[in-house]
């Protein structure tokens, strides 16, 4: 809420650090003194636990930096910042120039304990790196270091040294209890140490011939499900407590330690390990930009940022978008991948793109026109270039977080469709740019950028209309209305593929078959010219153009037609289970139904097109709880019958579709090639999640057909089959 | 209009304006809102809303006693220039005395006042996703989720910011307003 409310505040038990009370033995703690192996094992094992228990969310403080051996540490550390110095004596309880003693149990601890306590800290500053970078503090995790350097200065090889002697001092005494486990947990380390290579691979992006190296994973993986089988003896007395919180640099109220139990933090651990490895298995089998966008979309924004750790998202950002805007290391980019992106939908060869084709007409100053309209192409592709960046930067957060930037990008895209029809009428002037070629109409422009653009910006609005069902944001008595609404903007997104797309990408291909008259017409060098830019477009446009209608009208119009059918039967559904509801008492509202909607939509109001419906549309098109109220007795049955089985009718609609849609996607070779990525499974989920929400709303339809008119009910939602569509249904009260 | 002290019974229960003279008040409120709410809050945080705002805190008790039952604090301020926000920051009834409409009846009170003597285009709060109690208040009113917060409490709960629209500048996204007050950044 408020900056100061975290704030430390003197006196106050729940927010003064100095009023918490410890024991003796947790100041006098000796990092230094020697310990058998079986409590440097369950040591190694508890800092495992705790640094989880921080991956998690909680604060360094309460978690891995409660830990005595890692204060201790990081405080020497702090001398002069070499690894030399990391140890753990501590210069307040043992005088300048101790050493300690010789004994094998000082070494278990000196050598074993410390090695594994450094390599674990470089992990955890790898993991912070990440969270600095690219993660939320605090919503994702928290990354307060308490004025601790985690020697994010030093390099992986610079903090090895003690690791490896650590782990080869091991090696040699295989006979000591619980060798093997420590040996475990300081291979782990090694293992674990190895991701800040693998965040930094290269990827041939679409070509990859090979796969990355993820054999450290795998034996992490490994390591994880032997260390599971292991039990540990207690830990010695008072190595974590609230020490650090009162010691250290603290502005913070107090707070209990926290950690985790081995299976939970192993569990954590090993869906990390799994689930980089398995974003670096998959990288490399995308074999195009729109598979690229389907795994973006589908197994990291939704299956990820579900259930990955955030350390995870902040990989795979940070692998995927790199510093120099490369996606992945290599030769593909931000502005490389946005062009790829506009290609597969409509912008082929088109003359914008293509300065030596320009013919500047019109004007007696062609060179200041031309070098003016190649200024301002320049800058639409900067543009274009940013909003792209900002459009991939989503998909790595945490849901909340999406839906926010999504909605963000909204007027981000919006007004970059403004700018580029500016700019694609301005240049068309020039006769730069290519038309549209219908039967009987004079050519027009076909603006092939602000059509992506606005295909994409439509995407991106009906994704922040239904991912609001996801995040519970709207109250049972809106979800009719934002369903209403998701299916206004379906059917625009339909209409927009099923018109323009469609006919700018039909309209090139004409136009390269008419080069032919051109060509039998003109005369020497220059038939020869138009000869092989026929050629040059029969080679390469007319494939992609080919592909790009197939996926238009086999793909991308059937499933925008399902959508729109679906919401749309799913907000006549919800309107006929409101007509069972007692109207709620509207009474105590102090807003108007007219600015609850005007809110709601608020993050649409300000799109130019397609305008948000005004409040009054709206009214007209959902009527459904209205038009029942005028009926009585028989005849109230009679239009409630019949209102049900055109909603039911709508629903089995919605079903036939999806099979359409997916029987196309098994026949037609251009849409496998396209978009068959893991074995189609994201379509797959599409379909089942779609007919089996349809099935859902029949069961609930056919349950109002049975009710009497005397029930009481309440609308309230349920967990569905999608998370964009949750199951509304009427409960009893 | 003009600020005035707030007195009014009901029933048996007396609604009235906190007195920033009172350290006994002080100490009820506090006392009251650490063992109801999760997040810890110190005495800078009251400083603050009763500082500049106490005529928005509101107190409960029974008609004949001091005993302070339920309470509400309020703030109102310019929102990035261009609109007035009203901000329930804390509301907190005593456990014995809920389900019986005294929290209503403050949530009322507080958001007449803001829009009697501030204007307020709108009121604002934020509340965890678990309460439904809270949440069922509020929706009672009007009150629309508008964005929920990923991990927004420091127990790790998601949080809703809720807001209640009372006038027509709010359903126009910010960049679009016109600005209505001069004020210097960082006032709210
Ligand atoms: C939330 C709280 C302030 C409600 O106080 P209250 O005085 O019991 O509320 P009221 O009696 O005025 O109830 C008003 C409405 O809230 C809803 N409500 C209250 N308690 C509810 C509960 N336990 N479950 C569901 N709804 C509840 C009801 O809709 C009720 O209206 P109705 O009875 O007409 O249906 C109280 O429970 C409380 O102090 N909770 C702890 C602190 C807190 O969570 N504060 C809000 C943080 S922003």
């Amino acid at each position: 809420m408020l900056e100061g409310t975290r704030a430390l505040e003197i006196g106050n038990e729940r927010l003064d650090t100095g009023l918490i009370k410890l024991r003796p033995s947790e100041i006098l703690f000796d990092s230094s003194k020697g310990r058998p192996m079986d409590k440097v094992a369950a040591v190694m094992n508890e800092l495992l636990n705790s640094f989880m228990a921080w991956v998690n969310g909680l604060a360094l403080l309460v978690t891995m930096l409660s830990c005595r051996y890692v204060y201790d540490l990081l405080e020497n550390f702090k001398r002069n910042y070499k690894i030399e110095e990391a140890d753990f004596i501590n210069t307040r309880m043992h005088p300048k120039g101790y050493t300690p003693e010789d004994s094998e149990e000082s070494q278990y601890v000196n050598i074993v304990l410390r090695g594994y306590t450094i390599g674990l800290i470089k992990v955890l500053s790898i993991f912070l790196k990440i969270a600095m970078d690219v993660l939320y503090e605090e919503e994702d995790i928290t990354t307060r270091s308490m004025d601790l350097n985690y020697f994010c200065t030093l390099s992986v090889e610079q903090v090895e040294g003690p690791l490896d002697e650590a782990i080869s001092y091991l090696e040699k005494k295989p006979h000591v209890p619980f060798q093997r486990e420590a040996l475990l947990h300081l291979m782990l380390v090694k293992n674990l140490l190895k991701l800040s290579i693998s965040m930094n691979e290269r990827v041939d992006l679409f070509n990859a011939r090979e796969t990355l190296d993820v054999s450290h994973l795998h034996e992490s993986v490994e390591i994880l499900d032997e260390l599971r089988t292991y039990q540990y003896v207690s830990l010695p007395e008072s190595l974590f407590s609230r020490f650090v919180q009162v010691d250290c640099n603290n502005r913070h109220i107090p707070t209990s330690n926290v950690t985790l139990s081995s299976t939970e933090a192993i569990d954590i651990l090993r869906g990390i390990v799994t689930s980089i490895q398995e974003v670096l298995l998959q990288i490399p089998n995308i074999q195009n930009e729109a598979q690229l966008i389907l795994y973006l979309q589908h197994s990291i924004g939704e299956e990820m940022a579900h259930s990955a750790s955030a350390i995870v998202r902040g990989f795979f950002q940070l692998f995927f978008i790199r510093d120099d805007k490369s996606i992945c290391g290599l030769d593909e980019t931000v502005g490389s991948l946005a062009l790829r992106s506009m290609s597969s939908l409509c912008l082929v060869a088109n003359s914008i793109s293509d300065v030596d084709s320009w013919h500047i007409e019109n004007t007696s100053d062609a060179l200041t026109v031309r070098n003016d309209c190649f200024a301002k192409v320049s800058l639409l592709f900067d543009d274009i270039d940013s909003a792209f960046y900002q459009k991939l930067s989503v998909y790595g957060n945490n849901r909340c977080r999406q839906r926010q930037l999504l909605n963000r990008n909204l007027v981000l895209w919006d007004s970059l469709q403004y700018n580029a029809e500016v700019v694609e009428m301005h240049l068309s002037e020039y006769g730069i740019g290519d038309k549209l070629i219908q039967e009987g109409v004079p050519d027009q422009p076909c603006l092939a950028i602000s059509s992506y653009i606005y295909y994409e910006k439509l995407c991106m609005m009906t994704e922040v209309v239904l991912t609001g069902f996801e995040q519970d944001t709207y109250r049972p008595s809106e979800a009719h209305m934002m369903y209403w609404y998701a299916s206004e903007l379906f059917a625009h997104t339909h209409q927009h593929l099923a018109g323009r797309l469609k006919e700018i990408n039909s309209s090139k291909l004409k136009w390269i078959n008419n080069m032919s008259k051109k060509i039998k017409k003109a005369k020497g060098p220059k038939k020869e010219a138009l000869r092989s830019t026929q050629k040059r477009l029969v080679e390469e446009a007319v494939p992609i153009l080919e592909e790009n209608l197939a996926a238009i009208e086999q793909y991308l119009v059937p499933v925008s037609m399902t959508q729109y059918y679906l919401c749309r039967a799913v907000s006549m559904s919800v309107q006929l289970l409101e007509h069972f509801v007692k109207l709620p008492d509207t009474n105590s509202s102090l807003a108007t139904p007219e600015k609850l909607y005007s809110l709601r939509m608020k993050p649409w109001s300000s799109i130019g097109t397609p305008e948000l419906p005004p409040y009054e549309r709206y009214k007209e098109s959902n009527n459904i709880p209205e038009t029942l109220a005028k009926y009585e007795g028989e005849a109230l049955s009679r239009m409630l019958s019949k209102i049900i089985t055109s909603v039911e009718t709508k629903l089995d609609t919605v079903k036939k579709s999806v099979d359409t849609v997916m029987d196309n996607f098994e026949k037609d070779e251009k849409i496998k090639a396209r978009y068959h990525f893991d074995d189609n499974r994201y379509m797959k989920k599409w379909q089942k999640e779609v007919v089996s929400t349809c099935d859902s709303y029949l069961k609930e339809l056919e349950a109002c057909r049975h009710f009497t008119g005397t029930e009481k009910h309440r609308l309230r939602s349920k967990k569905g089959h999608s998370r964009l569509f949750p199951i509304y249904y009427l409960q009893e009260v | 209009m003009p600020v005035a002290n707030v007195d009014l019974i009901d029933g048996d229960l007396r609604y009235y304006s906190y007195n920033p003279a009172s350290k006994d008040q002080l100490d009820q409120i506090s006392e009251l809102i650490s063992a109801n709410l999760s997040e810890p809050y110190s005495i800078y945080v009251y400083w603050y809303f009763f500082h500049q705002w106490p005529q928005y805190c509101f107190l409960v008790s029974e008609k004949s006693s001091e005993k302070i039952l339920g309470v509400i604090i309020c703030k109102v301020g310019p929102h990035r220039d261009v609109r007035m926000r009203g901000y329930i920051g804390m509301l907190v009834i005593e456990p014995e005395y809920r389900g019986r409409g005294i929290a209503k009846k403050l949530v009322k009170l507080s958001i007449e006042k803001m829009m009697e003597w501030d204007h307020v285009d709108e009121i604002m709060l934020e509340t965890e996703t678990s309460n439904a109690a809270a949440l069922q208040l509020y929706e009672l009113f009007g009150f629309l989720r508008t964005k929920r917060m990923h991990r927004y409490y420091l127990n790790g709960s998601d949080a809703y910011r809720l807001i209640l629209p009372v006038l027509d500048r709010l359903a126009t996204r910010i960049g679009f307003l016109d600005r209505i007050v001069d004020v210097p950044a960082g006032v709210v």
